[in-house]
């Protein structure tokens, strides 16, 4: 019996370069990046500036005081863009057994971060005794798939994924995997993060993989990434659900695969990348062929783009030489456990319109990365299936397939 | 002469920069010179951010950017510190 298709539904952001999917959209297709010195935070306390931050966000035109009390910011970017994709996805008056057979599952890297900052400030800078007393569920990485079930009423399996820079894509392929075994009829995927907090900052300046200036993924030049925060949001439903209602589809979200590369905490290896993209088309029912465009983790650093030209060789062969690949965190910035959910909001939209978002920043090709990772300009594209990639550290790898909604044959 | 080309530590910097990498080695190192290099004592570029780590608080400096990565010895090392100390002319 063939398995049930999932399709992607809703889709909602919020980022450096967006806080809705139109202007996301509009910006990954003119290559305008959201990098800016940082702004809440003194930046001479840091060697490092550039960030990619939210512009003119303010919770509480979107959330109740009552809500916001429970919420670090990194909950309220995960319920603002859920409730962007839910509104975008269009479902109402739904009955009690809806509610059931539909699952959250969210990616955090860090939780709330912020709010723990907070308290070591109280306790160890002003030496208070205590701290906030709603400190704890404000932290706990889980938060933001609370919220969101809490909020749009969502009564069934509701989790959290944490695997660092691959959480979003682990939470969207759980999500999907739910659907598709027959558990839930859709699911409410994504990952949402909020690392500017001042005391995470010092730890990723310690670690000496920022970029001072700008992130230019796949360039000879490239000095390593620029830290970004937001949320991405998609609402999948099997196909059998999606048409009963009429929805709009977006996408086909087909395979997804994982891989650990058990080597290295920190430095990143090809083949375990490789093993999690070829997983991923096993999935789906795809062969290297199939695949057109792939939005790469292209991180910005020398090794990741490096080790990630390699894994996309050894997969792809031949056929590497005719893939789109960029890199959107050229222009959202590497926003950590959320990348995925950015990414894959990015390559649904592709899908959807026929364009290629570009590696934007782009100075001079490295003959080490030698793929057409198409720089600065977007492009348009006849793009049928398109894959996409997460690298975490601890060497946790998570890809996602998707194929083309054809509308008028499906 | 550059400091690269000697066979032993011929200053305090040199020897408090090597009690501090000894302390960062796998195992046991008895015989560390300026020559040595990282891939002797089985070093990556990682070690190379923790040893920057180690150093900045050693001398109570900051290395700015990529600090010790793409250093290939100690000697390295010691010359980076010594142009960074050097009092101005």
């Amino acid at each position: 019996m063939s398995q049930p298709k999932v399709v992607v539904t809703g889709l909602g952001i919020l980022s450096a370069i967006g806080n809705d999917r139109p202007s996301f959209w509009n910006a990954l297709c003119q290559g305008r990046n959201g990098f800016a010195p940082i702004k809440t935070i003194d930046p001479n306390s840091l060697r490092f500036k550039i960030v990619a931050q939210i512009g003119d966000f303010d919770p509480r035109h979107y959330l109740e005081n009552k809500q916001l009390e429970y919420m670090d910011r990194f909950a309220q970017f995960a319920l603002i863009a859920a409730r962007e994709a839910f509104r975008d996805a269009n479902i109402h008056d739904w009955t009690d057994e809806q509610r059931n057979r539909f699952g959250v599952v969210m990616g955090s890297s860090g939780g709330g971060q912020a709010t723990i900052d907070d308290g070591f400030v109280e306790l160890y800078r002003h030496h208070k005794p205590r701290v906030h007393p709603l400190t704890i569920p404000r932290v706990m990485a889980n938060a933001g798939a609370s919220h969101i079930a809490t909020d749009l009423g969502i009564t069934g399996p509701c989790y959290a994924v944490s695997t660092a820079c691959s959480s979003a894509n682990h939470a969207i392929g759980q999500g999907f995997w739910l659907i598709r075994s027959g558990v839930i009829d859709g699911a409410i995927v994504g990952g949402s993060e909020a690392p500017l907090s001042f005391g995470n900052l010092k730890a990723w300046e310690a670690l000496r993989v920022v970029s001072p200036d700008l992130c230019r993924p796949f360039s000879r030049d490239r000095n390593g990434i620029i830290l970004g925060e937001g949320a991405g949001v998609l609402i999948l439903e099997s196909l059998k659900h999606a048409r009963a209602r009429g929805a709009h589809i977006y996408a086909e979200l087909a395979g997804f695969g994982m891989s650990a590369d058990a080597s290295h905490v920190i430095q990143p290896c090809s083949d375990g990348a490789a093993r999690a993209m070829q997983a991923a088309l096993h999935d789906a029912g795809m062969c290297p062929e199939d695949i057109d465009y792939i939005n790469a983790h292209g991180t910005g650093t020398t090794v990741n783009d490096l080790t990630e030209t390699v894994s996309i060789r050894k997969v792809f062969g031949r056929h590497a030489d005719k893939l789109l690949i960029s890199s959107t965190k050229s222009m959202h910035g590497h926003a950590l456990g959320a990348a995925g959910a950015l990414e894959s909001v990015a390559v649904a939209l592709s899908l959807q319109d026929g364009v290629v978002p570009p590696t934007a920043n782009f100075t001079e090709a490295d003959p080490a990365c030698d793929l057409d990772v198409v720089p600065n300009q977007a492009r348009q594209a006849d793009i049928r299936c398109a894959v996409s990639n997460s690298f975490a550290f601890g060497g946790l790898n998570a890809v996602l397939a998707f194929r083309r909604w054809e509308h008028e044959t499906n | 002469m550059s400091t690269t080309q000697q066979t032993g530590p011929a200053t305090e910097l040199a020897e408090r920069v090597i009690a501090v990498i000894r302390k960062s080695a796998d195992k046991p190192m008895e015989n560390i010179t300026l020559d040595t290099t990282f891939e002797e004592l089985g070093f990556d570029s990682v070690d190379a951010v923790t040893m920057t780590f180690a150093i900045e608080d050693e001398f109570g400096i900051e290395i700015d950017g990529h600090g010790f990565i793409g250093l290939k010895n100690i000697g390295q090392i010691v010359e980076m510190l010594e142009t960074m100390m050097a009092p101005p002319a």
